[in-house]
């Protein structure tokens, strides 16, 4: 196997000939057994080395794999990062607190913490919020996996008046407000997470226009002009993002804002 | 007949579609879903360059993942201008460079357990032979060096010229058609039974 034409043969492979050295290599493969059967070999190592195409259904999974990857806004992305920290400051505190109020009080129960309802952890509003004070809650339940931590809502995690525990009627109704609050974030916060965008930026709309005092509001105009900008409605999401500027100059998000805001 | 997601199709079925340039600037603008457009398009090459590259199903997915978010990241940097798939390539590559121990430590973690045989039921048979030859070539390419599966990868499953693939990976046209040769030598001696 000396023939010199051998260099043709493996630069025809890397696609370097023109059309005349092609056409002469050809001919030379019709006469040349040595360099007919490394054609040979070198074809049936690009077929050995091809990779089969993905299926749709692999394409699909991993295409929705990537965009929710890279839907992951960057607030939610550090605050997931926050999670483990956060969940052992605050938890070990409440566990323990918790167990000693169950033990004084036969009050029923009102879990301020929500059952797990994705798979992955995740706390809202600002983490360094949540008053480590005793408050109202008779008890608190905690159980294996993620954990949401409220942020502060006056009524049901903080004394209002000296009057005996429980105040059951009231704090029933303030954490039904509470829970409506949080409901309507969450699932705007799901619409923007899963990539339903445009339905994401509206429910962010309508939280702040239904709980204009609630301490997510800040949250909830910037994750608007984010969504906005990620739906690819850029002018809105510009506007959404002078909003939030204009409301909270010194707000955490402000960098980002007005970055979308150029 | 379902749209193939085969590369050799893909002109025809993104004609009259923005150009992958286009795309990245609107990537570049926050937006998600010309991402998805460039994954369709371009998903079957970053993937049979991981394959090939890495040696292992899951981390060749992982290195996609990766390889794309990474591209969302620096959509800025693309040079508009042509296909993106020199681009995405490079981006594989870098990734493969820097994540070479981790692969080598898992794989070993992992191999380490070791699989109990089992005896195949007659119809998986020839399923199992052609699973058995996929997984000897896999193990003979990811025995070569890096470098020379990032060439292998990039010119012969990638489809890029030895300019593109230079670029890509920062180094003379003239080391890439080495290696390449080199890569190829390799194979053949150790595939040599195989490829009769």
């Amino acid at each position: 196997m000396t023939c010199p034409e051998l260099v043709l043969l493996e630069a025809s492979f890397d696609r370097r000939l023109g059309a005349s050295d092609e056409a002469t290599l050809a001919r030379h493969l019709a006469t040349c057994a040595a360099c007919s059967a490394r054609h040979r070999e070198l074809a049936a190592l690009s077929t050995a080395l091809r990779v089969p195409d993905p299926t749709p259904l692999e394409h699909k999974r991993a295409r929705l794999a990537l965009l929710r990857a890279a839907a992951v806004v960057p607030s939610a992305d550090r605050r997931r990062r926050w999670v483990p920290a956060v969940a052992l400051v605050f938890a070990a505190p409440l566990a323990v607190w918790a167990g000693t109020s169950a033990w004084r009080s036969a009050a029923p129960r009102a879990p301020i913490v929500a059952p797990p309802s994705s798979s992955q952890p995740s706390v809202s509003g600002s983490p360094s919020a949540v008053p480590a004070v005793p408050s109202p809650t008779p008890s608190v339940e905690a159980s294996d996996g993620p954990a949401r931590i409220e942020p502060p809502r006056a009524a049901s995690l903080r004394p209002t008046d000296a009057s005996p525990r429980p105040r059951a009627p009231a704090a029933a109704v303030a954490s039904r407000e509470g829970d409506g609050a949080s409901r309507a974030f969450r699932e705007a916060i799901d619409a923007v997470s899963q990539g339903d965008f445009a339905d994401g930026a509206k429910k962010m709309d309508a939280f702040r226009a239904a709980h204009p005092t609630d301490a997510r509001v800040e949250e909830a105009a910037f994750l608007q002009a984010v969504a906005l900008q990620r739906a690819g409605r850029l002018d809105e999401a510009k506007a959404a993002a002078r909003r939030y500027l204009a409301s909270y100059p010194a707000g955490a998000h402000r960098a980002q804002a007005a970055r979308i805001a150029d | 007949m379902t749209a193939r997601l085969s590369v050799a199709t893909l002109p025809e079925e993104i004609r009259d579609e923005p150009s992958d340039g286009e795309l990245f600037a609107r990537v570049a603008r926050g937006e998600i879903g010309p991402l998805g457009t460039l994954f369709d398009r371009h998903h079957a090459a970053v993937r049979a360059f991981a394959r090939r590259v890495t040696g292992d199903a899951a981390d060749a997915d992982d290195l996609v993942q990766e390889t794309f978010l990474t591209a969302q990241r620096a959509a800025a940097s693309f040079e508009p201008g042509g296909t993106a798939r020199p681009f995405l390539l490079g981006v594989a590559a870098q990734l493969a460079r820097r994540r070479r121990r981790t692969f080598a430590r898992l794989r070993a973690f992992l191999t380490s357990f070791g699989e109990a045989p089992r005896a195949p039921l007659p119809d998986q048979e020839a399923a199992l032979a052609a699973a058995e030859e996929a997984a000897h070539v896999n193990a003979v390419v990811a025995s070569l060096p890096l470098e020379h599966r990032l060439v292998l990868g990039m010119v012969e499953l990638g489809g890029l010229t030895g300019v593109e693939a230079a670029k890509a990976l920062d180094v003379p046209v003239g080391t890439v058609w080495r290696r390449l040769h080199e890569a190829r030598g390799m194979l053949r001696k150790k595939l040599e039974r195989r490829l009769r």
